[in-house]
């Protein structure tokens, strides 16, 4: 910032300096003309930056869409930011209505075709990463979940009767009937889990009884990674606690012997 | 001045296991089932002269409200609930010639979540054989 405001003084103060020494004028008007073009400097560039930063990134969020529409919209927001920095920069630097119309030609160019082919870049970009980070992240949170870990030693047929809870009042029973009947996907029934010490331990153990019922794989279930949660990992903390596990858990879940 | 936790209770079997579908609070208890030898058993945390409660569900509750109070009734020494409970009602208090007690309990149960109770007192039900109703027929 202070980098920034330093750079846009020195770009409006230099033409005046130039100016005024090419011409000896008194000291003076020197300095004065120094300040105007320094003063003119600093709020050009702010104004270019406030404008052109938020249509840069609108430019940057349409290209993600990764349709030819993108490369459209980018040219476009690139084209009006660039000429609007590009506008406000060469007022600064010359003082002149002609100085600041050059500059948004200029700069209007060089965004447009900057912005299209940012817009088109993102778009390839953006599918080939989302689809590279969507594989990898279902990939290694089933492989997670493969040899995932209770926090528990029993657990009750009963969901949760909390009304914020996903199935309240149902049993696992249920649950897995309706995953069975294709009234659930596994999709429906997330399982959250937490890495601790190189082990995976599962938080929801009635939701991970119901798909197992269910005899839905452990690849195809929907884990949600809570690692780092300080919630989450005190709860984990407590379950294991009370049941006297350590941070390994349990491979083997009962449920009790009451409703 | 700074919170602390003085601990004061913890249930009698992990919440992990309470049937039913967990705890719920009614008529200042909370109430939970569990087996014991497959034995159906109740209890709870009864609550005397309640003058405030808030809940906050499993996935709402964060880690200073589990942190040492997992199955485990708490209180919140130098609490701001009850500073601001005492501020409010101090004028009422004097209207009436009384000075009210109040403790900021607090315990965080598996499943269920959170529950904060502002009363005078508190005690834990005897194990008895039976089950509280399911909240979802009540």
């Amino acid at each position: 910032m202070a980098l920034g405001i330093f750079t846009n003084f020195a770009i409006g103060a230099l033409p005046s300096f130039a100016v005024s020494y090419g011409t000896a004028q008194p000291a003076g008007q020197v300095f004065s003309q120094t300040l105007i073009g320094g003063a003119a400097g600093v709020a050009g560039g702010a104004a270019g930056r406030i404008v052109a930063a938020p249509l840069f990134r609108a430019g940057q969020a349409i290209g993600f869409g990764a349709t030819a529409a993108s490369a459209l919209a980018g040219a476009g927001a690139g084209g009006v930011a660039g000429a609007i920095y590009g506008g406000a920069t060469g007022y600064a630097t010359s003082g002149t209505l002609r100085g600041a119309i050059e500059g948004a030609e200029q700069l209007g160019a060089l965004g447009f075709l900057g912005g299209g082919l940012a817009g088109a870049g993102n778009s390839l970009f953006g599918a080939v990463r989302n689809s590279y980070i969507g594989t990898t992240i279902a990939t290694e949170r089933a492989a997670a979940l493969e040899n995932a870990n209770y926090a528990q030693k029993s657990f009750s047929k009963a969901f949760s009767t909390d009304p914020e809870a996903l199935f309240p009042g149902k049993t696992i029973d249920d649950v897995a009937g309706a995953i069975r009947s294709g009234q659930l996907a596994p999709k429906d029934v997330p399982v959250q889990y937490i890495v601790r010490e190189g082990n995976s331990l599962i938080l929801n153990t009635r939701s991970a009884q119901a798909l197992e019922q269910a005899g839905i794989p452990r690849s195809q279930w929907n884990a949600v990674n809570m690692t780092g949660d300080a919630g989450a990992e005190a709860r984990l903390t407590g379950q294991l606690q009370r049941n006297g596990l350590t941070s390994q858990g349990t491979s083997t879940v009962a449920p009790t012997r009451g409703n | 001045m700074n919170s602390s936790k003085k601990v004061l209770y913890t249930v009698p079997v992990a919440s992990t296991a309470f049937e039913s579908g967990g705890a719920y609070m009614l008529l200042g208890t909370i109430r939970y089932n569990f087996d014991r030898d497959g034995v159906n058993r109740r209890s709870g945390i009864r609550f005397k002269r309640i003058k405030a409660t808030r809940t906050y569900s499993e996935s709402a509750s964060n880690a200073w409200h589990i942190e040492g109070a997992y199955d485990t009734l708490v209180e919140i020494e130098n609490s701001p609930w009850v500073e601001e409970l005492q501020g409010n009602t101090a004028d009422r208090q004097r209207r009436i010639g009384e000075t009210w007690e109040m403790h900021h309990y607090m315990i965080y149960l598996d499943s269920s979540g959170t529950f904060e109770v502002i009363a005078e007192s508190w005690e834990a039900l005897p194990e008895e054989a039976g089950s509280w109703p399911n909240p979802m027929t009540i």
